[in-house]
C-alpha cells in the first residue's frame, strides 16, 4: 500500500509546487510524465469542440460496460452459495454465523470486542447506551453525516454539539471542536467521511487532555488506516454499518468495536436480551437476561454470512479501487482549481460510494454546475449534491425531543464549502484503464476550453 | 361452550360424557380395548418397548424454503434493491384488507414504532400479558409508558379480561392482547370492553399471521397490530416485521419513526418536516428478508390448516385422558392455527400422577414432550427497577400465569404430515395413561 502513498505524496507535493509556480508554467515543466500537462496537448484541445456544443464525446465506452464496472453492490457465486446454506439451516443453527463474524472482525481489527447488530444506526444507538452518561452530557458530532451518528442520543437524554468538518478532508475539524468544549462535554464521534480517516491521533490526544470519551463512525471507513492501525481500534467504541451502498456490504447490517468489557456489556444488553448469561459471573447486566434493555438488534444472518464473505475480499477490494482513484486523481488534480481531500503520508484511505473531488470555481474560472455540464456531455458520470448538515433539519432545532436543546449554529462554513464545492466521480470496481483515459481526456479538454466555459 | 364440538369433532360431548360418568367406567367403555392393552405393556421407562418407533426426522422443520426462494434470493443478489419491502407491504395490505402496512426489521422494531405512534402522554399505561416475549412491553420505556401486567387464562394462554377489568387505573389509555401461538384472543369481548372505557386497542400477532375470529383476521381487530418474520414464526423471513395500521395518522408516526426518507408519506403530513433525519431509529426491514416473507405467504393459510387439521387428529385423542387438556377457548368461532408448539395441559389431579412423571414417562417411550415454563416478564429485573421507567410497574401475582407454567406439556408442532407418529403418540399417551396409577 505504500505505493499509492508514495504516490499521492509525490502528487501532493507537485501540487503544492505548481500552486508556487503557477498552474500555467508547471504545465509545461511538470507536465511531462502525463499527457494532460503538456501545453502542446492543451493547445490540441482547445481547439476540439466540446461535446456541448457538438464536438465528439471524450468517453466512447458504452454506458453499460460503466454501469456495469460502477455497480454496487457485488455479489457473486459465494454469496449465493453461502446464502443458500442459511436457508437449509434450522432454528437452532442459523445464528451460528453471527459468532464467526464477530470474530473474523476482531482479529480484522484487532480489538478486544466486538458485536453485530442489524445495521448502523442500531449500533450507533447500542454504543450511546453504552456510554451510560449522566442525562444532558453533550457529545461532539460532526453536522455532515448520516442522522444516525447523532439522533439517536435523545432517547438516552444525550445532546448534540455540531462540530465543523475541515474544507480539506470533508472530516472532524478538531479546532472547531476545541472552541465548543463545554463543561458538560462527555464524548466525541468523529466520522471518517467517505473513507478517509479523521486525524484520530490528534483527537485522541484532545480527547484525553480534556477527559473526553472518543467514540469513532466508521461507517464509510472499512479497512481503513492512520498510522498502520485500523479505523475502529483508534477509539474506545466504534461503529461500522453495513448497509447496502457501504464499502462492506450486507445490504443491511452493523458492526460495533469496544475496548473495554463494560462498554461491549452494555452495547451487546441494549439490544439483545439473550446475551446477558453469555456474560461473566460479576458482570452487572447478566441479570438483564430475557429483557435487554427494550430493543431487539439481532443482525440479519443472511447479511452475516454476506458480510463474512465480503471481509474476506475487503483488502484487496479497497486496494484496487484505491489504485484506480489515484491512476485518474493524480492526472486530473493537476488542474487548476481541481482537488481531492486531503489524505496525509501515514493515512491509507478507503472510497466509499463516490470518488470527491473539490472545485474552487474563482482558480478554475467557471463554476461547478458550468464544468458539470460540460464534463457531462463529454460522458462523464459526474454529478454533485449536498451530503446532509444534520443541524439544519428541524427535529435539532424543536425542544420537545431533547434534554436541553442542541445549540444551532447559524452555519458551520466547513460543510457549506465542501457542498458547495464538492463534484462526485463514480467509483470503478472493475479495471477500465481506456475510462482512466477517456475521464482524463474529458477533464482536460473541459480545462483547455474553461475560459469560453466560464464565460457562457 | 356448545359450539366446541362443531370445531373439535364431538369431542367436548365425549369429555363431557367422561366427567359425568367417572373417568375410569368411561375409559374402559370407549377406549375399551385398548387401554386394556396399553396397560398390559410395560412402560419404556421400566424397560417395555418403546411406543414411538418412527423416526422423527425432520417432523417439525421450520422454516421450509424450497426453490421459490432460492430463485428470488439469488435475483435479488443479482440486483439488489430495496424494492421487496414496497411489494411486500402492498401484498400484505391487500391479502388483509387493511389501508396501512409497514414493514420493519424485526417484530420488536414493530413494536417499538407502534408504541411511538400511540403517541401517549409518558406515564401512560399499557395493560400486557406477562406471559409474552419482552418486546411486547420493553419497547415502552423509551416513550415514558408504563406497563400494565395483565394475567392470561392458563386454558387459553392469553389475555385474561376479567383479570383486565379489575387492574385498570384512570392512566390506562390501551391494551394489548397477544395471540399466543396462533390461538385468537376474544378479540370481539376485548374490544367491546375497551370501548366502553376509551382504551385503544392494540394486537400483537407475532404468533398469529392470517389466524381469524368470526371470519375476521386477527391483526385487523385493533386500531394497530404487529407481526413478527423472525424464523420459527407461521411466516418466517429469519428476521422481519410488519405493522397494520387502519388509521394514516398511526401510519404516518409509525412509519416517520424508523425511517427518515418517509417512505409513503406526503408532503401535507405533519410527520413529513422530519424527512431525512426521522426520529432517531433506522427499521428499515432488511429486503432479502422481504423476498423471504413474499414467499411465504404463498400457501401460508393452507400451510396453517394442514398443520391444524394434523393437530386436531392428534389432540382429538389425547384430550379423551383424564386430566390432560389442550390450549383452546372453546369458541367454533375462531380459526386458529399453530406456531412451534402443541401446548397440552395436564391437572394432576384429575390425572392421578404428577405433570413430571407423565413428561418423564413420555420421554421414556419416544416423545418429544417438555414440561414448558415460559418465562414471565413481570419478573425479571428491569420491571422492578425504578430508573428504567416513567413510573415503576405495578409488579402482580398472575396465579394463572403461573398455573400455565405449572401444568404445561409441549409437543412439537409437526410440519408435515407424520400420520404413523401421530399414531404412536396417541399410542404413547394412552399407555402412560394407563400406567398413570404406578407412575402416582
Amino acid at each position: 500500500m505504500k505505493r499509492f502513498r508514495g504516490k499521492e505524496s509525490r502528487s501532493m507535493s507537485r501540487r503544492t509546487f505548481l500552486r508556487n509556480t503557477g498552474a500555467a508554467a508547471a504545465g509545461a515543466t511538470v507536465g511531462g510524465c502525463t499527457t494532460l500537462g503538456s501545453s502542446a496537448s492543451t493547445a490540441v484541445l482547445s481547439r476540439e469542440a466540446l461535446a456541448m456544443d457538438g464536438g465528439a464525446a471524450s468517453v466512447t465506452v458504452p454506458k453499460e460496460t460503466i454501469a456495469a464496472a460502477t455497480k454496487w453492490p457485488r455479489f457473486g457465486e459465494t454469496e449465493k452459495q453461502a446464502v443458500w446454506e442459511v436457508l437449509d439451516l434450522s432454528a437452532s443453527t442459523v445464528y451460528r454465523d453471527l459468532p464467526v463474524l464477530e470474530q473474523e472482525w476482531r482479529e480484522y481489527h484487532d480489538v478486544p470486542y466486538a458485536k453485530a447488530h442489524y445495521n448502523g444506526t442500531s449500533t450507533l444507538t447500542s454504543m450511546f447506551f453504552a456510554l451510560n452518561l449522566p442525562p444532558g452530557s453533550e457529545i461532539m458530532v460532526p453536522s455532515y453525516t448520516f442522522f444516525a451518528t447523532i439522533l439517536p442520543m435523545r432517547f438516552f437524554d444525550y445532546v448534540p454539539i455540531f462540530i465543523d468538518i475541515d474544507p480539506r478532508t470533508a472530516c472532524f475539524d478538531l479546532e472547531d471542536a476545541a472552541k465548543k468544549l463545554t463543561p458538560n462535554t462527555k464524548a466525541m464521534v468523529p466520522m471518517h467521511s467517505w473513507g478517509l480517516p479523521c486525524n484520530m491521533d490528534q483527537i485522541c490526544a484532545f480527547a484525553k487532555e480534556h477527559g473526553l470519551i472518543v467514540c469513532e463512525d466508521a461507517a464509510h471507513a472499512h479497512g481503513a488506516s492512520l498510522q498502520g492501525k485500523k479505523m475502529g481500534a483508534w477509539g474506545d467504541m466504534a461503529i461500522f454499518s453495513f448497509q447496502a451502498t457501504k464499502v462492506l456490504p450486507a445490504i443491511e447490517g452493523g458492526m460495533g468495536n469496544y475496548q473495554t468489557q463494560e462498554y461491549y456489556e452494555r452495547a451487546a444488553a441494549f439490544g439483545h436480551y439473550e446475551d446477558p448469561p453469555k456474560f461473566p459471573e460479576n458482570s452487572p447486566y447478566r441479570k438483564y437476561n430475557g429483557t435487554g434493555f427494550g430493543q431487539k438488534y439481532r443482525i440479519h444472518p443472511i447479511a452475516a454470512v454476506l458480510a463474512r464473505k465480503q471481509l474476506a475480499v475487503l483488502d484487496e477490494r479497497n486496494a484496487a479501487v484505491r489504485a484506480r482513484v489515484r491512476a485518474l486523481n493524480g492526472r486530473i488534480t493537476q488542474l487548476a482549481g481541481l482537488s481531492e481531500p486531503y489524505c496525509r503520508d501515514d493515512m491509507e484511505r478507503v472510497y466509499y460510494s463516490v470518488n470527491m473531488l473539490f472545485l474552487d470555481e474563482a482558480k478554475a474560472g467557471f463554476t461547478r454546475e458550468q464544468v458539470l455540464k460540460a464534463l457531462r456531455a463529454e460522458g462523464v458520470s459526474a454529478s454533485s449534491g449536498a451530503y446532509p448538515e444534520q443541524h439544519k433539519f428541524n427535529i435539532y432545532s424543536e425542544e420537545q425531543w431533547w434534554h436541553h436543546k442542541p445549540d444551532v449554529p447559524k452555519s458551520l462554513p466547513g460543510c457549506e464549502q465542501v457542498n458547495r464545492s464538492c463534484i462526485y466521480l463514480p467509483l470503478f470496481y472493475e479495471d477500465l484503464p481506456e475510462v482512466t483515459e477517456q475521464y482524463v481526456r474529458a477533464f482536460e479538454k473541459v480545462w483547455a476550453h474553461r475560459k469560453e466555459i466560464g464565460k457562457a | 361452550m356448545d359450539q366446541k364440538a362443531n370445531h373439535t369433532n364431538g369431542q367436548p360431548t365425549r369429555r363431557a360424557f367422561l366427567k359425568t360418568t367417572g373417568a375410569a367406567a368411561a375409559g374402559i367403555a370407549l377406549a375399551g380395548q385398548r387401554t386394556a392393552s396399553a396397560a398390559a405393556e410395560k412402560l419404556a421407562k421400566d424397560g417395555g418397548p418403546k411406543a414411538v418407533t418412527v423416526d422423527f426426522g425432520d417432523a417439525a422443520k421450520w422454516p421450509l424454503y424450497g426453490e421459490k426462494e432460492e430463485k428470488a434470493i439469488v435475483e435479488l443478489l443479482r440486483h439488489p434493491s430495496y424494492d421487496p419491502i414496497k411489494k411486500l407491504e402492498d401484498e400484505w395490505c391487500a391479502h388483509f384488507g387493511m389501508p396501512f402496512a409497514k414493514a420493519h426489521f424485526n417484530g420488536t422494531s414493530a413494536l417499538a414504532s407502534m408504541f411511538f405512534a400511540l403517541n401517549l402522554p409518558p406515564g401512560s399505561e399499557i395493560m400486557v400479558p406477562s406471559y409474552t416475549f419482552f418486546a411486547t412491553i420493553t419497547p415502552m420505556r423509551l416513550f415514558g409508558l408504563v406497563p400494565v401486567f395483565v394475567d392470561i387464562n392458563p386454558r387459553t394462554l392469553n389475555f385474561d379480561l376479567e383479570d383486565a377489568k379489575k387492574r385498570i387505573t384512570p392512566n390506562t389509555k390501551a391494551v394489548l392482547p397477544v395471540h399466543w401461538i396462533g390461538l385468537p384472543a376474544d378479540m370481539d369481548l376485548i374490544c367491546e370492553w375497551a370501548d366502553e372505557k376509551g382504551l385503544i386497542v392494540l394486537e400483537d400477532s407475532a404468533h398469529a399471521h392470517c389466524a381469524k375470529l368470526k371470519d375476521k383476521y386477527v391483526g385487523t381487530w385493533g386500531r394497530m397490530s404487529i407481526y413478527s418474520y423472525q424464523m420459527s414464526k407461521p411466516l418466517p423471513a429469519i428476521e422481519g416485521g410488519m405493522g397494520m395500521y387502519q388509521n394514516k395518522e398511526d401510519f404516518e408516526r409509525a412509519t416517520a419513526f424508523g425511517n427518515y426518507e418517509m417512505p409513503g408519506i406526503p408532503s401535507d403530513s405533519p410527520v413529513f418536516k422530519y424527512k431525512g433525519s426521522g426520529f432517531g431509529l433506522k427499521f428499515r426491514m432488511h429486503p432479502l428478508a422481504a423476498e423471504l416473507a413474499r414467499c411465504q405467504m404463498q400457501g401460508l393459510e393452507e400451510r396453517n390448516a394442514a398443520g391444524a387439521r394434523q393437530i386436531r387428529r392428534l389432540n382429538d385423542a389425547l384430550t379423551q385422558l383424564p386430566g390432560l387438556y389442550e390450549q383452546s377457548s372453546g369458541r367454533s368461532d375462531m380459526q386458529r392455527l399453530y406456531y412451534s408448539w402443541n401446548m397440552l395441559f395436564i391437572d394432576e389431579a384429575e390425572a392421578g400422577m404428577s405433570r413430571d412423571a407423565a413428561v418423564e414417562a413420555l420421554k421414556a417411550e419416544g416423545v418429544n414432550a417438555s414440561a414448558l415454563s415460559y418465562t414471565l416478564q413481570h419478573k425479571l429485573p428491569l420491571y422492578a427497577e425504578d430508573e428504567w421507567w416513567h413510573h415503576k410497574p405495578v409488579i402482580p401475582e398472575l396465579p394463572g400465569s403461573d398455573q400455565a407454567n405449572a401444568t404445561s406439556i409441549a409437543l412439537p408442532y409437526f410440519t408435515k404430515e407424520v400420520p404413523e407418529l401421530v399414531d404412536q403418540y396417541i399410542k404413547a399417551f394412552e399407555k402412560v395413561w394407563a400406567h398413570r396409577g404406578e407412575l402416582a
